[in-house]
């Protein structure tokens, strides 16, 4: 194989609350390639997201997921973030209390990825800028009363930070107007390259006008019925997902 | 009389009449009277009275404690001083200084800029000879026989502080009073009173402190106010009891028109405390706004009860009381939210939160209302819980590891109690002192330096 | 919103039968020999004989409680603790019958028949039909539903495993009372895996035997039952008694649910203390459906005691307290297994000098990790003159749980108020659109008939309340 560190999922399925969300799901994202996951509401998009994570409400039955070789599910949610792997949630927690600057401190602390205050205020300060995000969210108390807009930005600020080898984004275009989320869509494109793995994860094309996948999968009842090229997408705009849903069906009944 | 000789160093009554045979007569009368009450009273019992239900104090022997420190032993307690001393300069170094022991008052400092703006800063046995009618104002807030402990104090109480702020005196630098003691088997009485006159403003710390440890300790305080029209009180405590203390207080204040109070009060100390914070909104338009942080561990038994009572018209009070307990520590809540039938345009606010970190920890919320007045806003909230499994898998996913996450989150949860706190050097010595607790190194009884002792 | 007869009185079809013409009755106040010779009249077995006696011995021992409502106007000695004489019970005149009362009747249209039961004027209420065929359809399904002497005659072995064994004779003062006078009330069972799918009613068997003071009810539901029982109507009702002294005790075995619907609209000189209490088991959910509209003092913590896994309670109370009205009201829940929820919302309103206080306790055991529970408040004061008071109880003792309690306590909002009467809608109506809004949640939980009944009752109750 390549040297190109790689999300493998195989035969994955997960529950939450006793309930199977995730039948199967197989996946392959390599570092330097956009893939796009999109599905109808209830396809599991999200709880692969939070399984990939390791939330502990989700608790896989079955199947396999490593990132660069390495296995993920055995890994507690800090432990794959050192990995390498980043999720920006589709609904950002609020940790009352913590400024964003305490907490970005600490999880590049954590990561090994320290630097001294000047070094960072500077980064921060430009990422926020980029971002056109208002100096004054520094020292705001994380998520905690911001706009949906001002969340999803906040997401892509860490990880402009975190810089992550694989970078889930869920939703993340989710609540958003044009203005806001050209700004998002355009600071992931400037953190994409050959270093980074994204898997968008989205219900819309909007979000992919600007970051062209190169591939896209539609999941569906959890699992991952059909993968092509970007122009999928640009189909599912068109007819929406049930001319593609009967399709596999049809094929998974012709056997 | 007793046929056996009364030591007049334990709770006595010959300790009783040692204190007032220095007193001027009015106080002794008091000091006799809040004897005679305090006898005739039982012991709160966790049986028969419902304040005293989730809090027991059956193994609590009075007798045990004394009231005077050893004889000679001049030097105990200075190391102790300093430490104090170095708490306030590290928040309070401009404040006037008052440190107290049992010897009486050791240290009296600072006090020039306060004198100067016709600010009375001593101590209250000095002022209750030199300033009667003042003292008695602050007096005034208890009735002599209002319960056992309350009794106690006013019977037994030695040196204490108090401060007078002339009418539209804004006292420009704070006043600290700390209270301290060492040696097993001691009793104090802190007592601090303060009046207001019109327009007047303080800020005001008291701060408690006695070596880390399992020293048995009994302490039964008071800190009394009484704020004129637009007078306005920062009022600060910072409780560090060793680990075998047994704290009792009742903080209370009378509110004219227009006075404002805020209360900050960190409790980190003690074994088993019960506090009162009584704000009683007497004038129109009183407003006052209470704080308090706990973090309780081993098992530690913290109760904290409080009024908020509402007599004028548009006032405004807002209790916040944030906890944090593990291992075996209990938190006990119980307030009143008492709004009178005149006191219309009332609005008030109580939230009691408590962090469950684990353990066999335990709380008890008991927030109540009575509200006779119609047009009003009246809410209270308790909430009771562990750390927030969302929160700790944000700050996880962003590589953050499970300890350092739960550290940082329980901070979060303290930080608008702190947010709240009326002065900036206090703010930042309890969130210091905060995050030594949140780190697992309790902060009940204060540690000696480096090679000391205390 | 004009309500049609017929939804009124549609349901009123459901009556009771039972002509008592006893006219056995102990003498005034309470001693040994009356409960004695109750138990006697009813032909009891020795054992409740036994337990009505020491439930006495109990009651006369025990203090009044010292918290709570003023229960100093209750004169022991002046009731008939049984069955009062038939000439006694019409004794009241048509005329004497206060005209608020009459008028609220014509309001709420209800059927002259009615009026003279819930006046107190008729003994009987005299309907018959629909009562006999839905006891048939229940017979087939092994569903028992009488009333407690019966149930304590013709299936002594189940009643005598699970009666008294929720409330035991001296979990309180007014138990005690109960359990050595109680007589009437329900007794219902419903075996394993069976769903009733109408609501009992207890209005089904009204006479005013039953109707009584000191009515006792016992609900049993088998694993994975489900049962809905309703007491009470929301007509205002006239009782001679001054003191009414109930309890309720439900059994929710594995998976079952049972949901207790109670309205209650007692006059003005009635001292209305309930004790009731459930355990739900494993899975097993109970709802408490609380209303209190009238009586001069009620006294009454629908608890639920959680004692099996993934159990979960409920209670929903909506209380109105009018003038010379104390309602002290609340719920308690008590976790005792791990995976338990419990829910309790409470909407009150004062007005007219009335006063209503929410008690309640939640208590997590702590064996009891992953609970959550959640209780919210909220009491509305019409006038200066009315009081409101939330007396909330929390002991938490298992680091594992997610408790939350919120209360607010305020005057109905002027921007509301506002924006109704820019619309056109006068002030004291819009208070009463208000007022039906706040008690929404409450009442939408109500079969039609009650709810539609109880948002009229509310109108009236408004009406004439301009702030």
């Amino acid at each position: 194989m390549s040297d190109t560190p790689t999300l493998l999922v195989e035969g994955l399925h997960a529950d939450v609350d006793g309930k199977e969300i995730l039948k199967g799901v197989d996946l392959r994202v390599p570092t330097g390639e956009i893939h796009a996951l999109m599905g109808p509401n209830g396809s599991g998009k999200s709880t692969l997201a939070y399984t990939l994570m390791g939330h502990p409400k989700y608790a896989v039955t079955q199947g396999k997921a490593s990132f660069d070789g390495h296995d993920l599910l055995s890994l507690t949610p800090d432990e794959r973030a050192r990995l390498g792997i980043f999720l920006s949630f589709q609904y950002p927690t609020a940790i009352p209390g913590v400024t964003m600057v305490n907490f970005l401190r600490a999880s590049l602390r954590s990561l090994g990825k320290e630097m001294p205050a000047r070094e960072f205020m500077q980064a921060l300060k430009r990422e926020m800028d980029e971002l056109k995000m208002d100096e004054q969210f520094r020292s705001r108390y994380v998520n905690e009363g911001f706009s949906g807009g001002e969340k999803k930005r906040a997401e892509i600020l860490q990880m402009a930070l975190l810089r992550p080898k694989l970078a889930i984004l869920d939703e993340t275009d989710s609540g958003l107007d044009v203005d806001a989320l050209r700004t998002v869509a355009e600071g992931v494109k400037r953190l994409s390259g050959p270093d980074m793995g994204i898997l968008i994860i989205t219900h819309y094309y909007r979000i992919l006008e600007f970051l062209t996948p190169d591939v896209v999968h539609v999941l569906h009842d959890g699992r991952v019925v059909r993968s092509g090229g970007a122009q999928l997408a640009r189909e599912i705009e068109v007819t929406g997902y049930d001319p593609i849903l009967a399709a596999t069906t049809a094929g998974a009944a012709q056997g | 009389m007793a046929t056996t000789i009364e030591s007049a160093s334990g709770i006595t009554g010959a300790a009783v009449e040692t204190r007032a045979a220095a007193s001027p007569a009015w106080l002794a009368e008091r000091r006799r009277a809040a004897w005679e009450a305090f006898t005739a009273l039982p012991m709160p019992d966790h049986m028969h009275d419902e304040d005293w239900r989730r809090t027991d104090i059956s193994k609590l022997n009075l007798a045990d404690f004394s009231v005077e420190p050893p004889p000679g032993d001049a030097v105990a307690g200075d190391a102790l001083i300093d430490v104090m001393r170095t708490l306030r300069a590290e928040a309070a170094p401009d404040s006037a200084f008052l440190a107290i022991t049992r010897r009486g008052l050791r240290a009296c400092d600072e006090m020039d800029m306060l004198t100067a703006q016709g600010v009375i800063v001593s101590t209250l046995e000095e002022a209750a000879i030199q300033h009667p009618e003042l003292v008695q104002r602050a007096f005034a807030a208890v009735r002599v026989g209002e319960s056992k402990l309350l009794a106690m104090w006013d019977a037994l109480w030695r040196t204490g502080v108090f401060v007078y702020v002339p009418r539209s005196v804004d006292a420009r630098v704070p006043v600290w009073a700390a209270y301290s003691v060492a040696g097993d088997n001691a009793a104090i009485f802190p007592a601090t009173l303060a009046v207001l006159d019109d327009n007047a403003s303080l800020t005001l710390v008291d701060s408690y402190a006695s070596p880390a440890g399992d020293a048995p300790l009994l302490s039964s305080a008071a800190a009394l106010f009484v704020l004129g029209d637009d007078a306005r009180l920062d009022y600060h405590n910072v409780q560090q009891w060793g680990a075998g203390a047994w704290h009792f207080a009742t903080h209370r204040a009378i509110l004219g028109r227009n006075a404002r109070l805020r209360v900050f009060g960190a409790a980190l100390g003690s074994r088993l405390q019960k506090v009162y914070w009584d704000a009683l909104l007497d004038g129109d338009g009183g407003e006052a706004l209470l704080t308090g942080v706990c973090f309780g561990d081993e098992s530690q038994h913290m109760d904290l009860q409080s009024l908020q009572r509402h007599r004028g018209q548009s006032t405004h009070s807002d209790l916040l009381h944030k906890v944090a307990v593990r291992d075996r520590a209990v938190s006990v809540y119980s307030g009143l939210i008492d709004v009178e039938k005149q006191a219309q345009h009332t609005d008030g606010y109580v939230q009691n939160r408590n962090l469950m970190l684990g353990g066999t920890a335990k709380a008890s919320g008991i927030p109540r209302l009575e509200i006779k007045a119609n047009d009003v806003r009246c809410s209270h909230g308790v909430t009771a819980g562990h750390i927030d499994d969302d929160m700790r898998f944000y700050l996880e996913s962003r590589g953050v590891r499970r300890d350092d996450a739960d550290r940082l989150i329980v901070r979060g949860f303290m930080q608008d109690a702190l947010d709240r706190t009326p002065h900036p050097g206090v703010r930042e010595l309890v969130a210091r002192l905060l995050d030594e607790e949140i780190h697992g190194r309790s902060q009940a009884g204060v540690e000696a330096p480096e090679g000391g002792e205390l | 919103m004009a309500v049609e007869a017929h939804e009124l009185t549609k349901d009123y079809k459901y009556g009771f039968h039972d002509v008592d013409i006893s006219v056995f009755r102990t003498e005034k106040g309470l001693s040994p020999e009356v409960v004695a010779a109750i138990s006697a009249h009813k032909n009891e077995p020795e054992w409740m004989l036994k337990f009505r006696l020491k439930a006495l011995a109990h009651f006369e021992k025990r203090a009044m409680p010292t918290w709570g409502a003023d229960l100093s106007g209750i004169d022991f000695n002046n009731i008939y603790y049984y069955v009062k004489p038939m000439e006694e019970q019409a004794g009241r005149d048509w005329d004497d019958v206060p005209d608020s009362i009459k008028e609220t009747f014509d309001k709420l249209g209800i059927p002259q028949a009615e009026r003279k039961f819930l006046a107190g004027v008729s003994a009987q209420y005299d309907s018959e039909v629909v009562y006999h065929s839905i006891r048939a359809d229940l017979e087939k399904l092994g569903v028992i539903f009488g009333d407690c002497d019966t149930g304590l005659r013709d299936h002594s072995e189940i009643f005598r495993k699970y009666f008294g064994t929720v409330i035991p004779p001296n979990d309180n003062k007014f138990a005690a009372l109960n359990s050595a006078v109680w007589s009437g009330g329900s007794f219902v069972y419903v075996p394993k895996g069976v769903r009733v799918d109408i609501p009992l009613q207890a209005y089904f068997r009204i006479n005013s035997d039953n109707m009584g003071q000191f009515e006792r009810t016992l609900i049993i539901a088998e694993e994975g039952s489900y049962v809905h029982y309703i007491e009470g109507c929301t007509a205002p009702t006239y009782s001679s008694d001054s003191l009414h002294s109930a309890v309720v005790e439900i059994i929710a075995h594995k998976d079952a649910h049972v949901r207790y619907t109670t309205i209650q609209n007692w006059s003005n000189n009635v001292y209305n203390l309930v004790t009731k209490r459930a355990i739900a088991y494993e899975g097993a959910t109970v709802e408490w459906i609380d209303g209190n509209l009238g009586s001069k003092v009620t006294m009454k913590y629908p608890a639920i005691y959680l004692m099996g896994e993934r159990a979960h309670g409920e209670v929903l109370s909506a209380a109105f307290a009018g003038e010379g009205q104390h309602q002290d009201a609340g719920a308690k829940c008590v976790h005792v297994a791990p995976h338990t929820t419990s829910n309790i919302v409470s909407r009150s309103i004062s007005k007219d000098g009335g006063r209503t206080s929410y008690r309640g306790h939640i208590k997590v055991y702590p064996k009891a990790h992953d609970v959550k529970v959640n209780v919210r408040c909220d009491a509305l004061l019409l006038d200066e003159a009315s009081q409101s008071d939330t007396y909330p109880y929390s002991d938490i003792e298992n680091p594992d749980v997610s408790f939350g309690h919120e209360a607010t306590v305020s005057k109905i909002g002027e921007d509301q108020i506002f924006y109704l009467t820019s619309r056109g809608i006068p002030e004291a109506e819009a208070t009463a659109l208000i007022v039906n809004g706040f008690f929404e949640p409450f009442v939408k939980e109500l079969p039609m008939e009650y709810a539609v009944e109880l948002n009229r009752l509310l109108a009236v109750q408004m009406e004439g309340s301009v702030g």
